[in-house]
């Protein structure tokens, strides 16, 4: 991956198509060179919807080669949703295209002149851009079916939708899986607002007539993917748990923590949670025709976590939803059926924008008596007229934070703006200290159970001392920015957590592919480089330490069953960024 | 992990004198009827080791390995020889989780500092000196559910009525070619999918046993 494809929006006669080399941009992939190009070229400043913000895409370091996961495309900006620094990834099979072709990265820049929307094409000839007024306010699913005739099902499509086309803060980019359908998405943060805001509906990338990215040295790479997969497959987590149920197997464990948070975060547990759960899910998808629990977003995928979801006649309704989805429809809603839940999920998907931001406003709503907790039709008709633009969709579509304050309500979910996913935080403090403190808004995969303990980042930590929180918070941050920038999913972040032989095997693969010698210590060093980034951008665009807490409310509201608030202090939260 | 270890002689044979229903069967499908939770009969207050390893019979390997969470009345459990099993418990049995919520809830896990408030500390442990049988409830999840739920099942359980015939109207075909006798207090019922509504259930909980098909 040496070249970076540059789009320029403005310029005279529709967009024009730049192709460089990656100069100094050289070693980045993924959350990295979404992070180092928006710090170095973006304004901080500027309107994310204005012509000074830049779209970044970005296949992982690992993206395009044979290493098993690694199929994470990293989308970067500044974001409309939050105004910080933003990088939102999905699986499916577009990194690996692009990886593929040897692009490092695909900006677009500039300012979009006129109304027309426009799509791009990329395969090993080059790069095509066509005016594509044709596709204009098409959802995702229609767009791909407009597209299946002309490119044929083998190509790879980064795509939004009405939402994104409307610049709605909670706009998400859509990446074709492998059955040719857009259900992988960069949710977070209002990224498909910033492509609309561009001008382009959709990126084509045909990566049929390449081969694999090819190791410095394949002896080296094939052994150390060997021992990698061979890692991912023996874990209880990786090579069982996230196979047999996927991620909504956490819906049962959540709510016996009485750390699920129910009705707008009123309540730490949903009564019904068994009608949302995991273990009925992978049900569903086993006996009803058509049904696949054991599904990978991308090809050479090890874990297989994803899955598809039929309806009772067997009929396609969405992809598997994951534990975060099911949770904010689900039990923040008080809707207790899955089925429902899927065809919300469809939705979201199909108009473009981010489940746990669209599930967090509807409680939101809920709590304001727009309809009522459990209304399933009614939260249903709620993502159509967010999908259609109605005004009251205009309002939903641009999050839980807005529309709280549309409402007249303190409660909103939210940090920099942006929803809290599926965990309460005063429940799970430690969670809370990564929400409160990321640099991205409340965000769970900001801190993952990457193997910090491995790491040593910034030293051996006694997770057990009164402090222990805000350390362990930096560590998973730091650790989960430099494995953003790999390609590689942060699923694998158990078998790296428990078994250093298959972290070892993570750091080899990585050498083998690029002919380093890196160590942990220079994980920690990208990972830290990364943060400190994203940090000083934020510090620019005006967000300092006060910003870096939980609304006040859950500091002052105790959470049943355990009745317990946020009491995390100030100073430890500003204690996370001391390095 | 399948639990291969022979199960333990249940500890209550008449299970607190509840009409008792036993059904054979090849069992694999089992979990359902305990994915909604139920009770079981606990002798006198223990240690939840005590629980798993001497009434239940789930022991060594099987136990620190794959149970690794563990939620006792909603705290989450890292010491099994200090949390306590007494009248009025509500014990849940999970493996490992995904996520960092996931590592943060494992037992004895290196981010379980993360979940301080929700974990059960030396001093809120509850003891008990009421030396009377009760019962306890329980809830099994995902894998852990699969694997262990023939062995509870094999203790017996109490459940409400209702719910096991929900259950078993819920169930495809197959489940009843598996099923091979069912005897409510004695008397032989048929175990067709059709008959099911001929069957006459005393209404409220139910002692449920399942035994595997005898040779």
């Amino acid at each position: 991956m040496d070249k970076i494809l540059r789009i320029d929006v403005g310029a005279q006669g529709g967009p024009k198509a730049t192709v460089e080399p990656v100069g100094d941009y050289a070693g980045m992939g993924g959350r990295g060179m979404t992070t180092m190009v928006v710090y170095k070229e973006v304004p901080a400043d500027c309107h994310p919807l204005g012509p000074e913000n830049k779209l970044v895409i970005s296949p992982g370091l690992m993206s395009g080669s044979a290493a098993s996961s690694s199929g994470r495309l990293s989308v970067g900006c500044k974001s409309p949703l939050t105004g910080t620094i933003k990088e939102s990834n999905a699986g499916g099979t577009a990194a690996q295209a692009l990886g593929r072709l040897g692009y490092a990265a695909v900006i677009l820049e500039g300012e979009r002149q006129g109304d027309d929307m426009y799509k791009v094409f990329i395969d090993d000839q080059g790069v095509k851009i066509e005016k594509a007024n044709e596709l204009k306010m098409l959802p995702n699913y229609e767009l791909i079916d407009k597209l299946k005739p002309v490119y044929g099902e083998k190509v790879s499509v980064i795509s939004i939708g009405t939402a994104g086309e409307m610049r709605f803060s909670n706009s998400s980019i859509a990446v074709t899986d492998p059955e040719f359908r857009p259900t992988r998405h960069c949710g977070r943060g209002g990224v498909g607002a910033v492509m609309g805001s561009k001008g382009i509906k959709c990126i084509v990338v045909d990566a049929s007539n390449t081969k694999m990215r090819q190791p410095a040295n394949p002896e080296g790479f094939k052994e150390a993917n060997r021992k990698f997969v061979e890692g991912l497959k023996q874990h209880a987590v990786t090579g069982q748990g996230l196979p047999t149920y996927g991620t909504n197997v956490l819906t049962n464990v959540l709510n016996e923590a009485g750390g699920y948070p129910t009705y707008n975060f009123r309540e730490g547990r949903y009564k019904h949670h068994q009608s949302l759960s995991g273990e009925l899910q992978a049900e569903n998808m086993k006996n009803r025709e058509g049904g696949q629990p054991t599904h990978g977003c991308h090809r050479g995928c090890a874990i297989q976590c994803s899955g598809i979801y039929t309806d009772k006649d067997g009929n396609y309704m969405t992809k598997q939803p994951e534990y975060e989805t099911v949770w904010s429809h689900g039990g923040n809603c008080g809707i207790d059926d899955l089925d429902v839940v899927a065809k919300l999920d469809y939705l979201d998907d199909n108009y473009g924008v981010d489940t746990i931001e669209m599930g967090v406003t509807i409680g939101v709503a809920m709590e304001a008596g727009v309809i009522e907790f459990g209304d399933g039709e009614g939260a249903i008709n709620l993502v159509h007229e967010v999908g259609k633009g109605t005004p009251l969709g205009r309002i939903l579509g641009a999050g839980a934070a807005t529309t709280a304050r549309c409402y007249g309500l303190e409660h909103a979910p939210v940090v920099k703006g942006q929803a809290m996913p599926a965990y309460d935080p005063r429940a799970v403090k430690g969670i809370g200290v990564t929400y409160a403190t990321t640099t991205q808004g409340a965000d769970h995969t900001a801190g993952y159970a990457v193997a910090t303990n491995i790491l040593k980042v910034g030293g051996d930590v006694d997770p057990l001392k009164p402090e222990g929180q805000a350390e362990l918070s930096r560590n998973l941050q730091v650790a989960t920015a430099a494995l953003d920038a790999t390609g590689y999913c942060l699923f694998i972040a158990f078998a790296i957590l428990d078994q250093p032989e298959t972290f070892n095997a993570m750091v080899d693969s990585i050498n083998q592919m690029y002919g380093l010698n890196m160590t942990g210590d220079d994980v920690v060093a990208l990972g830290q480089k990364i943060l400190k980034m994203e940090r000083e951008f934020n510090k620019k665009a005006g967000f300092g330490p006060e910003h870096d807490r939980l609304p006040r409310y859950f500091s002052r509201e105790p959470l049943a069953p355990h009745n317990v608030v946020f009491d995390v202090s100030n100073e430890e939260l500003d204690s996370v960024y001391n390095f | 992990m399948p639990y291969t270890a022979p199960y333990p002689e249940p500890y209550d044979k008449t299970l607190d004198n509840l009409p008792l229903i036993v059904m054979e069967h090849d069992a694999p499908e089992w979990f359902g009827i305990l994915l909604q939770g139920f009770d079981m009969p606990v002798p006198k207050p223990c240690t939840l080791r005590e629980f798993l390893c001497e009434l239940v019979g789930v022991c060594g390997v099987y136990t620190e390995k794959y149970l690794q969470t563990i939620f006792l009345n909603g705290k989450a459990i890292d010491d099994l020889d200090r949390a306590m099993i007494v009248p009025s418990s509500r014990l849940a049995l999970s493996a490992a989780m995904p996520g960092l919520v996931g590592a943060t809830m494992r037992r004895g896990g290196y981010y379980s500092r993360m979940r301080e408030g929700i974990s059960q500390s030396r001093e809120n442990t509850t003891d008990s000196t009421e030396e009377q049988p009760f019962r306890l409830q329980v809830r099994l999840y995902n894998a852990v559910g699969r694997e262990l739920a023939g062995l509870f099942l094999h203790q017996g359980v109490f459940v409400p009525s209702e719910y096991l015939l929900k259950f078993l109207k819920s169930q495809p075909p197959k489940f009843f070619d598996h099923l091979h006798k069912v005897v409510l207090n004695g008397t032989p019922l048929p175990v067709t999918s059709s008959s099911l509504d001929s069957w006459q259930l005393p209404q409220g909980d139910i002692a449920l046993r399942v035994t595997a098909v005898q040779p």
